[in-house]
């Protein structure tokens, strides 16, 4: 199943995420969009931990995972927030 | 610090967004000068943000049928029309160091040697952050940077005439970003050096080569034997390379 949300942030930029869902869980993550992320190759690290995400997962735990990618790449993001991007995550999820 | 000036010149988008990169290794490896260029595109091209999805941003098929390029820059950022006539593009690339980590702080730097170019052609313009330069709230330019190796490259596109029927039957509009702006129609977003001044796109070019080079001390030169025989590699493996350019 392919789900997707998308999401121009206020005052920045579009992020869209298209999921392939097997089983109720994340098979392929893509995270597209017009924003700023440096170092770029963090992009791939974000997809990759979305992997394996069950499709039940809450909120905070997507925001968690998210911030957790953050931190442990050095990520700044230029035209949305991690909490933006766990938002996003989250409504294609559901 | 000496810069280099290249010379202006026209390229297909794959050589163009090559050179860039042929340049940025030219740095990195300590062979090659912090060097800023300004150029052209031939045929007209559409380039997309290294993050974008493709088919989400571009009517891939009616560039195709107006045979305008299409590249996936190395860039972040939004989708930019680049018309044949109708734009300068810029590139700035120089060691990390030189520009400062602070990347907002370097974005405002050169997007200020724009504001100054303008100003010499009488337009008060202003940085819109992150990437965008407008006056009178419509955008005439922007731009996108990247850091990797320890190089910085700023790329940018300052209108010069829009043909802004045929750029937005190329690109996908995203309606969402014009309401937030409060504009009604993609048109009314953008704007141009003839629609503000009616100078030429030579003056605008020798205004914006005087605003990117005050104060530094430069030379004009040519790429070298080794970084343009690089660009070519990185233009047919990567630049024009499907799988780079449909990658997302």
């Amino acid at each position: 199943m392919r789900a997707s949300a998308q999401r121009r942030v206020p005052g920045g930029k579009r992020v869209r995420v298209h999921l392939e869902l097997e089983g109720g869980a994340v098979m392929v993550a893509e995270i597209s969009g017009d924003f700023f992320l440096y170092p770029e190759d963090s992009l791939k690290a974000l997809e990759d931990a979305l992997v394996g995400l069950s499709a039940s997962t809450t909120e905070g735990s997507v925001l968690a995972l998210v911030e957790h990618i953050f931190a442990s790449h050095n990520i700044t993001s230029f035209g949305f927030t991690p909490h933006d991007l766990a938002r996003t995550i989250w409504e294609a999820l559901r | 610090m000496i810069w280099r000036l290249l010379p202006f010149e026209h390229n297909r988008a794959a050589m163009n967004m090559a050179i860039d990169e042929a340049v940025c290794e030219g740095v990195a490896g300590q062979r090659s000068p912090p060097t800023i260029r300004f150029y052209g595109w031939t045929p007209s091209a559409v380039s997309i943000g290294c993050f974008q999805n493709i088919l989400d941003e571009v009517d891939v098929e009616e560039c195709r049928r107006q045979g305008v390029d299409v590249v996936r820059r190395r860039t972040g950022g939004g989708t930019v029309f680049h018309d044949q006539a109708g734009e300068v593009t810029y590139s700035v690339i120089a060691p990390e160091p030189e520009m400062g980590r602070d990347i907002l702080a370097s974005y405002r730097r050169v997007c200020g040697w724009v504001i100054d170019a303008l100003s010499d052609q009488g337009i008060t313009a202003e940085f819109s952050p992150i990437n965008d330069i407008i006056v009178n709230g419509r955008k005439v330019s922007g731009c996108a940077q990247t850091r990797r190796r320890g190089v910085f490259l700023q790329h940018g596109t300052v209108l010069h005439s829009l043909d802004a029927g045929r750029m937005f039957a190329l690109l996908r509009v995203d309606r969402e970003k014009l309401a937030q702006k409060g504009l009604g129609s993609a048109e009314e977003r953008v704007t141009s050096l003839s629609e503000l001044c009616g100078c030429t796109r030579d003056e605008l070019l020798s205004s914006l080569r005087q605003a990117f080079l005050r104060g530094k001390e430069h030379f004009s030169g040519d790429l070298t034997s080794y970084e343009r025989d690089r660009a070519l590699e990185l233009a047919r493996s990567r630049y024009g390379n499907r799988e780079w350019t449909f990658s997302r």
